[in-house]
């Protein structure tokens, strides 16, 4: 073999080896051999009900919903733990949910910080958690939080009178990064 | 020399193998709600008209207080007027209903009115329609959404009545 391809061999073998995911290989396979080193899982975000938050619904792993109801500028009839509050043109609801991070083999001491966006944010409606306005640019939600730990969360969604009546929804994406 | 050359190498895609490993973990949020058109009706004190109690609201009432035929005082902007032959007097005054909507596409409404009880003793007339029967009448058919539009409320008290008058008109907007 040239020596220039054995080089290039050993190199793509090695990478290989250091890189199981490459070749769209499943990750999920489990490994029946321990690792050397316990490496540190990725965070695991949960969306949670808040104490005085409408229900929260689990869609599994990270993913969930939450249906405000039906929703009227005149007769905004609130739900249970939402409210809803008139401005001129439009009408915001407002409520709460519950964020949480684990992080699996992380240590004790690990924090993470999240981050949010909007995955539709060209809609008319705007969302905003704790004041912060969602667009599909990531922006904190938490700088630094410890694992295993989270929050609640204020959510306000703005609705203009504009909007035609009907179903509107949206999705917001969390991203939780493990700070070294 | 060519052996340090794929060991350096080797370590160079070891390391970057391990840096794209990034510790990020993920969720979404649905948020999902029914939004309903909505339709208010709000009576308001007309610039020429008597002070509506609860006026900006949808649950308004104009207290006429005590009246007489002759002699007396009547609110400020109620018109009394006795009619012909001392049979009856009749007392007037403009007020404002303003309609609004949201989220809906309708650009008309109709209006009716109704009183929540029949009159056989007094007359009273909205605008030019006597509505003393009870039944629905309709205002208007082409009401225009965000305006203050005046209707005069005129009650007719024969010279025979005496005592408390009282009734309520109803008013239902109905988007087109």
């Amino acid at each position: 073999m040239d020596s220039k391809y054995k080089v290039l061999f050993l190199v793509w073998m090695a990478v290989l080896i250091a890189n199981r995911t490459t070749f769209g290989q499943r990750t999920s396979n489990p490994r029946t051999s321990a690792p050397m080193v316990a490496a540190p899982a990725a965070p695991m975000i949960t969306i949670l009900a808040a104490a005085t938050g409408p229900l929260v619904r689990s869609l599994g792993a990270g993913n969930a919903s939450l249906d405000l109801g039906r929703v009227s500028y005149f007769q905004g009839r609130a739900a249970p733990g939402q409210s809803v509050q008139k401005r001129a043109g439009s009408f915001v609801i407002y409520t709460r949910f519950g964020l949480r991070v684990d992080c699996p083999g992380s240590s004790s001491s690990s924090r993470v910080t999240v981050t949010m966006s909007r995955l539709d944010a060209d809609r008319s409606d705007a969302i905003s958690i704790d004041g912060t306005t969602l667009g599909s640019a990531a922006q904190t939600l938490v700088q630094s939080i410890p694992c295993g730990s989270g929050g609640e969360h204020r959510l306000d969604v703005n609705v203009p009178i504009s909007t035609p009546a009907g179903s509107i929804g949206s999705t917001v994406a969390f991203t939780a990064t493990l700070n070294r | 020399m060519r052996n340090r050359s794929i060991f350096v190498t080797m370590l160079v895609a070891l390391a970057f193998a391990g840096v794209a490993k990034a510790q990020t973990g993920s969720g979404t949020l649905g948020i999902n709600a029914t939004v309903q058109g909505s339709i208010n009706l709000a009576f308001l004190t007309d610039a020429n008209g008597m002070a509506v109690t609860g006026t900006g609201t949808s649950t308004a009432s104009l207290p006429l207080g005590t009246v007489s035929m002759y002699g007396g005082t009547v609110p400020a902007n109620v018109t009394k007027t006795v009619n012909g032959a001392a049979i009856s007097f009749n007392l007037s005054t403009p007020f404002d209903v303003r309609v609004d909507l949201a989220n809906s596409a309708s650009t008309t409404f109709t209006l009716s009115a109704m009183m929540s009880a029949a009159d056989s003793v007094n007359v009273w007339t909205l605008g030019p329609t006597n509505i003393s029967s009870g039944a629905s009448f309709a205002v208007t058919s082409a009401g225009v959404y965000a305006t203050a539009v005046p209707y005069t409320l005129k009650l007719t008290v024969p010279a025979s009545e005496a005592g408390a008058i009282s009734n309520s008109i109803g008013f239902t907007a109905i988007a087109n």
